[in-house]
């Protein structure tokens, strides 16, 4: 009397620890929002008090579900620590503060969220989690307002049904947790976060397993893989990806500990790396793509960062910044800037002529709008729609002080043939600009 | 160690050799010489593991160590600046996860196992923390303060095998360690051929030699490094023989000596203050060890007690204050070896009487520079022995506390130790006389130094004295203060660790750390946090709450201590909001325009920076013709009075003035009397807006370099 029926799949409240709401696991997120909302509303600097203000809300958004997933008010009190530390102890210098807090909060998400799911988490735990990574994937939508409904479907309803397809994936007998974990790597890293399509592949898997379960255990662990996988077809991401992540998926569900561990570690670093590239800074369109590219493409090493970490403006009573460097051996010149007044120029308008001297030899090469540089606010609506050249796809992204969009850096490349062994490097506002215009330089480097 | 560890050591040691030839350049230079340097303190890290099975690297360790190896081959993809700072917390934070494991697993070997011979990994652990810090601090912190001199001396010492500095000022020998030119310290004797001989103790270089003949400034400071964690682990042996203390509490402590400054800042700084520390740890294990038998001895203690207690004075002079008073401990514990009494006190006092003698010789001074009335405290005002007594431990640039908030443990813990009248007390007041003769300097800071310089040859005893108090249950009070000083600690330790020059600073009343945080809110957060170099009323304050805090935490055992932890997190991050909010609610009584809060255009510091002994002058903010400096007062009323304590710089006989504005409306204007004399000038009473800049300026030269100024030192407000 009273036995469990064991052949019936188990359910998602069966057996299931409840979760305790508990006190101290949200007094450090609590806290960090506290402390990073004073430090916002004392800052002088408007554009950083929005930062601050942004990332806290984020980072004790991103918390406070964690609190709800993991209860470990230990752990939660040293991310809340360093999350802090991160926002009031780094300068605002480019993207050095929301890169840093990203890294943190998608690292804090993956790690404690590994935690959480070791011991057949409740639901609660799953939606939790959604919530949390869904936050730190798409955090930017905090700033752009939620009074879109849209933004509301992105930012609540869809990681709750992704928590929802997650935790009825993990019922799936014995396997479900590693499936669920799994799929639930695989689907983010399409997004990167929630996304239409990932959701509903999460959910196609999770009914499919569902029915493949009773029948045959690889078929279903195929489901899961193959299925979350799918979704990257209907986002930017180049297609080899969605082979590559259905690859790693089954092998995260393989037999072999050491495979599926590295598979498992291989996910988890493309879901961290890409929700990186995706987020604040750097918001790249392919951001799985991105990071790979950046993981195993050719080392650069600079030789000379005469312009860093401050901004050095172009104008007309001011046209010319004349840097000296070290001499030694380039094979590339970067700039990174953005224009100010620029919006009625046409694409191809010369902004600035730039010259690298050496003993034997030099380099002179133009900049232009819309391959090189670009308005600062040019995703800003009004902005937008006077553009008369596109902007090219910006390099940074920052939260300026006024208004909900995001400014723009843009990066100029330039390569050299043959080394040069670089001693002085010259820039020059085009005369021929609208007085104005502006070009603000953030970073001029120089590198092999 | 074992076979297999030594040679891998040996087989990491020439990868590193390797690397650091062929590895092509990327990114910063300190970071290079991390990743190239990385084998050697990551065999000591394997050899533990092997030890210790259960902390052995998890793959997602190793992952997260090869993506971070990755990240700094790459680092420039990143496009961040100051990526090599934030790569190298990365790798501090990865190495601090791997220490935690590997200390967590130690401490439960420990609580099976307290014998001697199991401790070694109670020094490779530190070690490898240490030596994986080592290149790159070494690279962003060249050698400082005295640290070339020690290093010169070393130079002779290897090349020429004497003590003569005369060849090696000539021919520059310190330009490979230097960024600075050397030239010889006052106080220098010189020898009747122009020899040049260094006022320092020869004890130190002479250890450094043969490290600095193997592998220059980074032997050096590998030695350092390697005696520091000597020091570490024999203080866990020290803690186990302390009657009373518990495996968890001595581990405690040696997780805290080991792993939080001031160790982890000085380990690498050619200072005596690191094996004057060691020197401490194993005169107080001998003794604990001669307790434990009777006063009973074994051969090769008389060399335990001897050598420890010779070393001390022959590293410096002073540490005769700490040599003698233990020396005095040891002879009166040997009562069962009468040969032996006799032998250390005869050994010690012909030790003793011979420094003094070549100091005779050498400097006409048995004390060299300092005089019998530099030690004798009752010609000093009390306040100044107390502000050096606080200061040691309280002042935000220079004190053990403010380095390592979790070291305020050790106050209660001292008191627990007195009270109890534990064996240690007696040690804790064989430092009276040193501590006191620290604390009467007007240099108790230790100069350009990191903070606690001085008081580093005391640390082992504090941490001895926290031992008896981690061996004690912790109520909910107890665990949730800890919390948030380890906090505060780890923050500290990894600032301190990532940008090393931080841990310097000028005796101004400031901190490297707030000039980076105070200049950007506009508010003056230095009135909050205790100087002993500038008095304030927060300088009394602070430290009698700090203190009362902790003593009522440590005695109030308050039942469910679960999840104190996040408490005490919640409550440090709460302490930075309430900071941001006092600075900028409170009335501003007093501006100090030296401080980072002060928008300071044209001014320098005054008296100039590398002054010996700034303490000596009022110090202040010089504003030559044309320089100004404002601040935003937080109002306390809608009148203020103004008292300004200035003087002026003259060099010529041009008109010069000072304009005192709020705003842009002049509110005085003052000329100055006598140059040279400080005037205390009250102006106002004056209306006051909130928000309003109160600025000082004074006008710029027509076409001239400006030679006059302004020094002012405070300007006090008073609201009404």
């Amino acid at each position: 009397m009273g036995a469990r029926d064991r052949s019936a799949p188990p359910s998602l409240a069966a057996d299931a620890p409840r979760a305790r709401l508990r006190l101290a696991p949200w007094l450090p997120p609590s806290a960090l929002a506290a402390a990073v909302a004073a430090t916002a509303a004392f800052t002088p600097d408007a554009g950083e008090a929005a930062t601050l203000a942004l990332f806290g809300l984020l980072a004790a958004g991103v918390l406070g579900a964690l609190a709800f997933a993991v209860a470990d008010g230990v752990r939660l009190g040293v991310v809340s620590l360093a999350a802090a530390a991160a926002l009031v102890g780094l300068p605002h210098v480019g993207v050095l503060r929301s890169a840093v807090v990203v890294a943190l909060l998608a690292a804090a998400v993956v790690l404690l969220g590994a935690r959480a799911l070791r011991h057949r988490p409740p639901l609660a735990t799953w939606l939790a989690l959604a919530a949390a990574a869904q936050l730190v994937a798409r955090g930017e939508l905090l700033l752009l307002g939620v009074d879109r409904p849209a933004r509301w479907a992105e930012l609540v309803a869809l990681p709750l049904a992704a928590g929802l397809a997650l935790a009825a994936l993990a019922a799936t007998g014995r396997q479900g947790a590693r499936r669920a974990g799994t799929a639930a790597l695989v689907a983010f890293a399409a997004g990167p976060g929630w996304g239409i399509a990932g959701v509903a592949a999460l959910a196609l898997a999770a009914g499919a397993v569902r029915v493949a379960e009773a029948r045959n255990r690889a078929v279903a662990d195929l489901a899961a893989a193959l299925l979350p996988a799918a979704a990257l077809l209907a986002s930017d991401e180049p297609r080899w990806l969605a082979v590559a992540l259905a690859g790693l998926g089954v092998a995260a569900l393989a037999p072999g500990r050491s495979v599926a561990a590295a598979a498992r570690g291989a996910l988890a670093l493309l879901v961290v790396g890409a929700t990186l590239a995706a987020a604040l800074p750097w918001r790249r369109p392919a951001p799985a793509a991105a990071f790979l590219g950046a993981l195993v493409g050719r080392p650069a090493s600079v030789v000379d960062r005469p312009v860093e970490g401050h901004a050095v403006v172009l104008t007309a009573a001011q046209p010319r910044l004349e840097l000296e460097l070290s001499g030694r051996a380039i094979r590339a010149v970067t700039i990174d800037s953005y224009l100010v007044e620029s919006v009625a120029l046409p694409c191809g308008t010369r902004l600035a002529r730039v010259e690298v001297a050496a003993p034997a030899g030099s380099l002179a090469f133009d900049l232009e709008v819309g391959r090189d540089s670009a308005e600062w606010a040019a995703e800003r609506p009004d902005v937008a729609a006077a553009l008369a050249c596109p902007a090219p796809p910006a390099w940074t992204s920052w939260i300026p002080a006024a208004g909900r969009f995001f400014g723009h850096h843009y990066r100029a490349r330039r390569a050299v043939a043959l080394p040069l062994a670089a001693t002085r490097l010259v820039l020059e506002r085009d005369p021929a600009l609208p007085e104005a215009t502006a070009l603000a330089l953030f970073e001029v480097a120089t590198g092999r | 160690m074992t076979r297999r560890d030594l040679l891998q050591l040996l087989a990491a040691v020439a990868a590193a050799a390797a690397l650091d030839r062929w590895l092509p350049p990327f990114g910063e230079p300190a970071l290079r010489a991390t990743v190239a340097f990385a084998p050697v303190p990551l065999a000591l890290f394997a050899a533990l593991g092997r030890r210790l099975p259960a902390a052995r690297a998890r793959g997602a360790e190793i992952f997260t160590g090869l993506l971070l190896l990755a990240a700094a081959l790459r680092g420039e993809a990143l496009g961040l600046p100051f990526a090599a700072p934030l790569l190298a917390v990365a790798g501090a934070l990865w190495l601090g996860h791997r220490t935690l494991r590997l200390a967590l697993a130690l401490r439960r070997r420990l609580a099976r196992d307290r014998r001697p011979r199991q401790l070694a990994p109670f020094v490779l652990l530190p070690l490898a923390v240490y030596l994986a810090a080592l290149p790159w601090v070494t690279a962003l912190r060249p050698p400082d303060g005295d640290e070339p001199y020690y290093l010169l001396l070393a130079h002779s010492l290897a090349e020429d095998f004497d003590i003569d500095l005369a060849d090696e000022y000539r021919d520059e020998v310190w330009r490979a360690f230097s960024r600075h030119e050397l030239e010889p310290q006052p106080g220098d004797p010189v020898g009747p051929g122009g020899e040049v001989f260094s006022r320092h103790e020869p004890l130190l270089p002479l250890l450094l030699a043969p490290f600095y003949a193997a592998g220059g400034v980074v032997g050096a400071r590998a030695l350092l490094a390697a005696l520091a964690a000597l020091a570490a682990g024999r203080l866990l042996a020290a803690a186990l023989a302390q009657p009373g203390v518990t495996a968890r509490g001595a581990f405690r402590a040696w997780a805290l000596f080991a792993f939080a400054p001031p160790l982890l800042v000085m380990c690498h700084q050619i200072w005596v203050e690191v094996p004057a520390a060691l020197a401490v740890v194993l005169v107080i294990e001998a003794r604990a060890r001669l307790r434990a038998t009777r006063g009973r001895t074994r051969p090769g203690d008389w060399l335990r007690l001897a050598l420890p207690l010779a070393a001390l004075p022959l590293l410096k002079l002073r540490l005769l204050l700490v040599a003698a008073p233990l020396a005095l401990l040891v002879v009166t514990g040997l009562r069962r070896s009468r040969r032996l009494q006799v032998a250390l006190v005869i050994g010690f006092l012909a030790l003793v009487a011979t420094l003094l003698t070549v100091n005779q010789l050498a400097y006409g001074n048995p004390l060299k520079m300092h005089s019998v009335e530099e030690l004798a405290p009752s010609q000093l005002p009390i306040e100044r022995i107390l502000r050096g007594g606080v200061g040691l431990l309280f002042d935000h640039a220079f004190g053990l506390v403010a380095a390592a908030p979790l070291w305020l443990l050790a106050v209660p813990a001292a008191l627990l130790v007195l009270r109890r009248r534990e064996p240690l007390s007696l040690e804790l007041a064989a430092f009276a006389p040193y501590l006191l003769a620290v604390a009467s300097r007007r240099e108790w800071y230790g100069g350009w130094s990191p903070p606690f310089r001085y008081g580093l040859v005391f640390l082992p005893v504090l941490a001895l004295s926290i031992a008896h108090l981690a061996s004690r249950p912790r109520g909910a009070l107890h665990r949730a203060l800890a919390a948030a000083l380890v906090g505060a600690t780890a923050l500290l330790g990894l600032a301190a660790l990532t940008v090393p020059g931080w841990t310097y600073t000028l005796a101004d009343g400031g901190s490297q750390l707030m000039s980076a945080l105070g200049g950007r809110f506009d508010a003056d957060l230095l009135r909050f946090l205790p100087s002993a170099v500038r008095p304030s009323a927060a300088t009394w304050i602070v430290p009698l709450a700090a203190v009362g805090l902790a003593l009522v935490a440590t005695r109030v055992r308050a039942a469910r201590p679960r999840r104190a932890a996040a408490w005490g997190v919640a409550a440090l991050l709460a302490g930075w909001a309430l900071l941001l909010i006092g600075a900028h609610r409170l009335p501003t009584r007093a501006i100090e325009l030296e401080d980072p809060w002060v928008a300071r255009q044209g001014t320098l510091v005054y008296p100039e920076r590398w002054i010996i002994d700034r303490t000596r002058f009022r110090g202040g903010a010089l504003l030559p013709e044309g320089a100004s400096a404002s601040a935003r007062p937080v109002p306390g009323g809608r009148e203020v009075t103004l008292t300004l304590e200035w003087t002026v710089i003259r060099n010529d006989d041009t008109p010069i003035a000072l304009e005192v504005l709020a705003g842009e409306a002049r509110l005085a204007h003052l000329a100055p009397r006598t140059p040279g004399d400080w005037q205390r000038t009250t102006l106002g009473p004056y209306d006051w807006t909130a928000g309003t800049r109160l600025a000082f300026r004074t006008a710029a030269p027509e076409g001239a370099p400006p030679k006059n100024g302004f020094v002012i030192d405070r300007v006090e407000l008073d609201w009404r």
